[in-house]
This record gives structure tokens, sequence and C-alpha cells, in this order.
């Protein structure tokens, strides 16, 4: 495996046995709990969790920002402990934080989206090219000379994913980067990794919006530091059980058609999303 | 108490190149004991409203009441003024700086005169409305807590003030959903108790099921206030201003969109059960 290039390897991340605690004191207890887990290349993926069940510790060790205590965990074909990798690995790893404000480096946008090309000494005839092209895939041509902090939360959002996605990386972990932004600005986001599945590349979304977890073609349910569930939308997010379990709720339309059960209203399909609901309601009629 | 603002302007860089008009020319009052929500798209004006309330910052012109009182007139007692005006950022627990979770909701009332047997109280209280149990909690270093327990303590510190008034800007993003129905009931209680709630926030569902009264900014200006159900009852409007709208009022939208005769007026998920449940009742639809 560890002289695996990436792209030759199905699965963009296959990890077992992966345990993780951080070291502030003795006692600290295990945020990531002998979890493993397999993702196939090209797979949209929710990772759905309530606040501290160690998703977002999971995703800090895909691209070895934490290191791996215990276990083993190859991403993009590559191990993650492989330190002479990790260049390579966090280029083939992408990733979008909460709040875009913090990874800005430049006053100009075109300049920010180049900062990983200029460290990874791309040959510079290259990178207008691949600055232009990654501006292009996120809907922001014609913001090159504009600064990143004067754009709505969405636009610097999709500001932060181009500079990820210049470096031309594999998959693309998105760390509840839609928390932050209104409603709008989660919508353009949304869209972004759709169209990103859309054209084969592996999408990661941790979130704990149910809402957002519908739009992803496999959802993993994770739940102090393990994997409590792992299916298609309409198997984990209908489960009221699994999700009350861990402090979530079920998606409201889920929620409509169990309270309109109880009262003699039967829809044919619990729905998902606000639109099947709608459907499923004119069949009524 | 009672707040109003008077055709208040503020601007950052002011008299500068690169002035920006953060607020142009508010006037509006908000009541004694009032819940208010606080829309608008990012760069509205929002932050810059809540922090002129809180005498934070200064207008360029215009006046901020507070009971009736110039806030920004000298002689004003601005350390009463931050004692019953608590804001809460966004990010709040960014601020937390000290070595034990006790000692970090307690930094506030360090020189507010009180006794110490009093201060460890509300400290003590603050905590317990928050959720947690201060036994278990007080002597841990506050960060090696969870982000949205992070959160709570920080909420701790401006709640061990006993402020009048509560000012939350943006609280819930990236709160998972238990956390926000927990802090959606603490408000609740909390304004109950009597204390005016000032909330900003992007999520509409939120904002429904709690306020009363919703303003929304438009680029400075104050551009709706209303209930939400007159806020949201003309969805492209909503869209235009980047307020989005419930997901009930979105469902009843939808429903009216496939020609299925629906109140426009449903912004809560109540009203839309109760709504479904009279127009569908025994599973035929009733005219």
């Amino acid at each position: 495996m560890d002289k695996m290039v990436g792209g030759e390897s199905m699965e963009a991340v296959k990890g077992s046995g992966i345990s993780f605690r951080y070291e502030w004191d003795g006692s600290a207890p295990f945020v990531l709990d002998g979890l493993s887990i397999a993702i196939e290349k090209g797979q949209f993926v929710a990772i759905l969790g309530p606040n501290g069940c160690g998703k977002s510790t999971l995703a800090k060790h895909l691209n070895a920002l934490l290191p791996l205590q215990s276990g083993s965990l190859t991403v993009a074909g590559l191990d993650v402990r492989e330190e002479k990798q990790v260049w390579e690995l966090r280029r083939l790893c992408g990733m979008v934080f909460q709040n875009p404000e913090n990874q800005f480096v430049s006053s100009v946008v075109e300049e920010d989206v180049a900062f990983g090309l200029e460290n990874y000494d791309t040959p510079p005839n290259e990178i207008p090219g691949r600055v232009s092209r990654a501006l292009e895939q996120v809907g922001m041509t014609g913001f090159e000379k504009r600064s990143p902090h004067l754009l709505s939360g969405g636009q610097k959002q999709r500001i932060a994913l181009a500079g990820v996605l210049a470096m031309e990386p594999e998959l693309i972990v998105f760390d509840e980067a839609t928390a932050m932004l209104d409603p709008v600005g989660r919508e353009e986001i949304l869209e972004c990794m759709k169209i990103l599945a859309q054209r084969g590349k592996t999408v990661i979304m941790i979130t704990h919006y149910v809402e957002e977890a519908v739009e992803a073609d496999r959802v993993i349910l994770m739940n102090r530091g393990t994997i409590l569930a792992d299916g298609k939308p309409q198997e984990v997010l209908t489960s009221r059980e699994l999700l009350e379990q861990c402090g979530l709720s079920v998606p409201m339309p889920v929620q409509l058609y169990d309270d309109l059960a109880k009262l003699g209203i039967r829809l044919g399909h619990c729905p998902l999303t606000k639109e099947e609901l709608v459907e499923e309601l004119c069949q009524l009629n | 108490m009672s707040i109003e603002l008077k055709q208040v302007s503020c601007s950052y860089n002011f008299r500068t190149k690169q002035e920006i008009l953060a607020l142009n020319g508010i006037s509006m009052k908000i009541e004694d004991g009032e819940f208010v929500g606080i829309m608008g798209h990012t760069g509205s004006g929002k932050s810059t409203l809540v922090q002129l309330i809180a005498g934070l910052i200064r207008p360029n012109s215009g006046q901020v009441f507070l009971d009736g009182k110039d806030i920004n007139e000298r002689g004003y007692d601005r350390n009463n003024l931050h004692r019953q005006v608590g804001i809460v950022f966004q990010n709040p627990e960014y601020q937390l700086f000290e070595t034990t979770v006790a000692k970090d909701v307690a930094f506030g009332l360090k020189h507010s005169g009180l006794r110490k047997e009093e201060a460890c109280e509300r400290v003590r209280q603050a905590l317990e409305q928050m959720g947690f149990s201060y036994d278990d909690i007080a002597d841990a270093s506050p960060f090696a807590l969870s982000g949205g327990e992070k959160r709570r303590v920080a909420i701790a510190g401006v709640l061990a003030a006993r402020p009048k008034t509560l000012i939350f800007d943006e609280p819930i993003a990236g709160l998972d959903p238990e956390g926000r129905r927990q802090f959606l009931e603490l408000v609740r209680k909390l304004n109950r108790e009597g204390v005016s709630i000032l909330m900003v926030s992007h999520h509409a569902d939120s904002i429904c099921a709690c306020a009363e009264r919703v303003l929304v900014l438009e680029q400075g200006s104050l551009v709706l206030d209303g209930s939400p159900k007159a806020v949201f009852a003309d969805l492209e409007r909503t869209s235009r201003l980047h307020i989005g709208a419930s997901q009930p009022r979105q469902i009843a939208e939808l429903l009216i969109q496939s020609g299925i005769p629906f109140s426009r007026d449903i912004v809560r998920y109540e009203d839309l059960l109760d709504e479904l449940k009279n127009r569908w009742k025994g599973g035929t639809r009733c005219e």
C-alpha cells in the first residue's frame, strides 16, 4: 500500500482501528474509539454527528493534521503516517474549514488561490491557468482582483474552496464549511459539493445538519468516537431512534410524516426533502 | 430596559477614503422585555447595530438611548451600561482564557463589588443555567472542552453579570440540534423572566420559533420590521434580502406552488402541522 501512488487504489479512504485522544492530561477520553471507515473513490459522503462526537477529529486525520495514534489509515493511496509523503497527502486531500476568514493569507483573491500552488513549487507559467480554472469551478470568475474579506460569506468560502481545487486534489473534505454562512451562502457551497461529486471527486461533508446530509449518496452517523450507522440517506436519516440516540433530530419532512401518521394522515412514502414531502401531500388529493 | 435609536449612522474608517457606511440613519425602538430577531445579509450592519446598542462603538451621528438616556453623552455611567447589557459575540469560545472554567465565568464579576460568596453563587447558577453540573466542570480547563461546551461556558460568563438586556450575535451557528434546542429554551426562559433578548441569526427556523419581532437590515438600512409572519410573507423579498425562510414557511410555499390553497402565514412547525391536519383530516382533503 505504501508504494501505491494516488489514483490507483479504488478506495479514497481506508482506515481501521483508529483511536485518538487529545493528550491535555493523562485521563483524556477517547475522541475516536477504534473506528474503521472505508470510502470509495468518487463517493459523496456525509459524516453526520453531534458536537463532540469526533467527526472533526476524524477529518483532521485524513490529511495528517493530527497524528495517527493507533490503527491504520490510508488516504488517496497514501499512508498518513509516512512523513515523507505528508505534502503529497495534503495536496491530494484538500480541506475547507468552518470559518473562511481564518484561512485567507492574501488580500487579493487570485493571490490567495495561488498560495498553495506557490508553496508546492508549481512552475510559475502554470499558476495563472490553474487559478483561473479553480475560480471558474466555483463560479467566481471575475473576482480575481477583489479583496476576499469584502466578499459575502458564501463567496469567501468559495474562494477558500478554489484554493483547494487549484491543487487538483482527489478528495475534498468540508469540515462544517456551511455552519457560518447565511442561507444563500449555504446553498452556494452545497451546490459546489454536488458539482464536484458529479465530476468524480470524492467529497466528504462533515456536518451536524441533517438537512445537508440528505444531499449525499451515503451517510455515516458518528457518535462518541465510533460509527453508529452507515447507509443511504433514506435509511439513516429516517431513523428517529438512531438520530435521537446521538442528540440529532430527523429532517423536518420525516418529523411531519410521523406526526401526520399519528393524526391518521398517512403518506405513501417517508419523504426526506421538502419537495418529496409536497409530492406526497399532493398524492393525497 | 427600553432601547431607542434616533437617526443613527455609523461608518468604519470615518472621514477617510476607505470609509464604509455600516449603518445609515436607523431609527427604531425596542420595548422592555421584547424578543427581537435581527437578520440580514453578511455586511448589512447587524453586528454594528448590536455593538452600538451595547455601547462598544459610537455612532458618527444620531443617538442611542437606553431607558431614555443617551449613552454617548458625557457623564453617562458606562460601567453600569456594560453590566446591564450583556453581549455574546460570534464564536464566544475564542474569548475563553482562564485556567479553569469557574475562573473564566467569574472574570466579569471581578470589579463588580460583589462579595466573594455572592460572586461564587452567581458563577454556579450561570453554569447550571447553561446545563452544566458545577462540581463536574468548575475546575476543568476551558480548553479541554468541546466546541459546543466552550460556547456554553462563554455564555455563562455573560449570564453571571445578570444583564437586563442580552444580545446574541449569531449564537447558534455551529451548534448541533440538541445544543440549539437547549440554547433556544434558555433564551426563551430568560425572556419570560423579563430579560430583553436581541438575537442576530441567519437561522430563520430559530428566529421564527422564538422572536415576536424581526428586524431586517440591508446595506445599513432597516428595511423590514414586523412579526415573523409579516416578514416572511413574501419569499421573493426574503430571498433577495438573503434571509431565507423557515422550513415550515418553505413547505407552505411549495404547497401553494403545487396548486394547493394554503396559508402564507405559516412560519412555525406547530402551525404547519395544524394547517395540514385541518386540510387532510383522515387522509382525504377537506375544503
